[in-house]
């Protein structure tokens, strides 16, 4: 069993190596926030401010059950700042560093544009971005990161609570089996 | 006489007719295992395991799923957001794969340290050797359908691979993608082969794989053959060895669960949240960490040919085993020269994996190749291994006399 243990830890290492060698500028240790209020100051800002510009397409508006396009569409935008300003839906988990990415970013800016054209950002590998300084405070940043990351991975509350008792409930079963078949051993090998 | 139950009574009309007592007493019930089976022989039932999450999860997935590259990535999406209980069989399929692999190639080191491809056991080996052939295949062409950045550029780097083939080479890239590039016409056919002959493959090789294996019977951790006459040291299938497989069985499930629900993108790289985009490589392309050796090996010889014939020999020569250590010894251990060359072997294939996630420059790239000549070395040295430990042996012998 020892031997089992270590084969299965150096697998573990061999795999966590493979997903640390993101190439990555330090992150900001943020905890991003869970609680529904803050979410929801997220999601009010967003909608008011990032959606002009930004898709938002996995996730439907309440009324209509329509998939949250931007405001503007990606030709108007491609011809404006040269690109098409990504979809928001899954922002907060594709990026190296996921959400703490996401909140880097946002209050990433530089006053000091440098050579970029639009905006000079410390998070964006090359230093440049075509997205202006939004000029948010951090609180803001804190809770735009907040929603953005429940609407990246929305059955995050529902899975850890099912997942708990799921865990429970298996733990139970394997502590029983093993006790059947330490029985089962005992009758059989003597 | 008393009146026989209803139920007895159909289990009796399917018993004249099919040999379901027949099939039960010898592959359960009866079949004879040694007692003295350790843990790493519960690999096998983990594998099989892992086989029937991963088919009953897909069939669910392949309901829902659009192998279309304008819907693929939506589909997904949709499985996981809007499909009842979707969130939950997607990861079990991603974690799933992961799994399947990490319990194989378990599985298959059993096999290499205690000698289980040698005879009787040959063709159970090579049998199993076309198994893995079917998990590589099912890896590649499964990763591709999510249709992220990834998957689109791993599909691109490795079908590029054929290219280096002479003459046809090109054609053949063509062939394998059904287009130029990688394109609705790849997506269309591994989704077909994901979802129709990699099933079939699994389980009817799998079939043949535990036939093969009750013919000859389990090999056990000491490594000399149990005489069948030797009824005490069997015990019957059920109940001890299913009452082990089961509780094991368990355990290795907590783990697998506790990835799905705690950390479902625990193994897919962030890119993967993006829609492939034909026109955009991203920054790095590196393949499931499952593939990371293999991709080591290939990298690391600078002549393509070469590296693609390395490639495919690093499984290929799994099925070759048999035949290089002709050594009557079957258990590692007790083995002077073999233990520490096998334990190199392990050693290596990790590191393989390790540098897999580096770009092969520099020191790394010279790393790959040693660690590529020693993957090689291993088997094609094995004949010599074999008569340096006969040599030894006979010395020991006649220095005892
Ligand atoms: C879908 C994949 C596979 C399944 C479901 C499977 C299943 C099993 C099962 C249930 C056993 C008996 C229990 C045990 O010894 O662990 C077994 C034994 C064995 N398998 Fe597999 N297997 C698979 C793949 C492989 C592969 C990839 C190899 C090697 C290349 C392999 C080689 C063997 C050998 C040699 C034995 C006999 C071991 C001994 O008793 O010494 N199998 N397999």
């Amino acid at each position: 069993m020892a031997v089992l243990g270590a084969t299965l830890v150096l697998f573990a290492g061999l795999v966590g190596v493979a997903a640390a060698s993101e190439e990555l500028p330090p992150l900001p240790d943020v905890s991003i926030p869970t609680d529904a209020e803050t979410i929801e100051l997220g999601e009010r800002i967003v909608m008011a401010r990032c959606k002009t510009c930004h898709s938002l397409q996995y996730l439907r508006d309440e009324e209509t059950l329509q998939p949250l396009l931007s405001g503007i569409t990606p030709d108007t935008a491609k011809k404006q700042f040269g690109v098409v300003p990504p979809d928001l839906s899954l922002i907060a988990i594709a990026r190296p560093g996921g959400a703490a990415h996401t909140y880097a970013f946002l209050t990433g800016y530089e006053n000091d544009l440098g050579d970029c054209e639009k905006a000079a950002n410390r998070f964006i590998s090359g230093g440049c971005t075509a997205m202006v300084d939004p000029r948010l405070s951090d609180e803001d940043a804190l809770a735009i990161t907040a929603f953005l990351k429940e609407a990246a991975d929305p059955n995050e509350k529902i899975r850890v609570q099912i997942g708990i008792w799921v865990e429970i409930f298996l733990g139970i079963l394997t502590v029983m089996a093993y006790l059947v078949y330490r029985r089962i051993k005992k009758r059989e090998l003597g | 006489m008393a009146e026989k139950g209803s139920l007895s009574r159909v289990y009796d009309w399917f018993d004249r007719q099919l040999p379901v007592t027949e099939l039960m007493e010898n592959h359960a019930t009866k079949y004879p295992t040694p007692k003295n089976l350790t843990y790493w022989w519960n690999f096998g039932s983990l594998a099989a395991i892992f086989l029937v999450i991963q088919i009953l999860t897909g069939i669910l997935l392949a309901v829902q799923y659009k192998n279309d590259p304008t819907l693929a990535f939506d589909s997904v999406q949709r499985i996981v957001r809007d499909v009842e209980w979707g969130w939950l069989i997607q990861p079990m399929h991603a974690i799933g794969a992961s799994f399947f692999f990490l319990v194989m190639f378990i599985h298959l080191g059993r096999g290499m340290v205690y000698g289980s491809y040698k005879s009787p056991r040959a063709l159970l080996w090579l049998i199993g050797c076309a198994l893995f052939m079917v998990l590589v295949i099912a890896g590649f062409t499964g990763y591709l359908l999510p249709w992220g950045q990834m998957s689109y550029w791993a599909a691109q780097v490795i079908t590029e691979v054929f290219s280096a083939v002479p003459v046809v080479g090109q054609t053949l890239v063509e062939w394998v993608r059904g287009s130029f590039v990688v394109s609705d016409a790849t997506l269309s056919r591994m989704f077909t082969y994901h979802i129709v002959l990699v099933p079939i493959l699994f389980i009817m090789l799998t079939v043949v794989h535990i036939s093969a294996l009750h013919k000859v019977g389990s090999s056990n951790p000491t490594g000399v053959e149990i005489d069948k006459k030797e009824k005490d040291k069997f015990a019957t299938f059920h109940p001890l060895t299913t009452a082990k497989d089961a509780w094991f069985g368990l355990l290795v499930l907590m783990v697998f669960f506790a990835f799905v629900f705690f950390a479902p993108h625990y193994f897919t790289p962030v890119a993967q949240f993006i829609e492939a985009n034909p026109l955009q490589t991203p920054p790095e392309i590196v393949p499931e960490w499952y593939f990371l050796s293999m991709f080591a090996i290939l990298r690391s010889i600078p002549e393509k040919l070469l590296g693609v014939v390395a490639l495919f020999g690093s499984v290929g020569i799994l099925f070759f085993l048999p035949l290089l250590d002709r050594s009557p010894v079957k258990r590692a251990f007790s083995r002077p020269i073999f233990r520490w060359g096998l334990l190199l072997f392990f050693l290596d294939f990790i590191y393989l994996g390790y540098l897999g996630t580096k770009p092969p420059l520099g020191a790394n790239l010279v790393a790959g190749q040693i660690a590529t000549l020693y993957y090689f070395l291993f088997f094609l040295s094995l004949p010599l291994v074999t008569w340096l430990e006969a040599k030894m042996a006979a010395k020991k012998g006649a220095k005892d006399e």
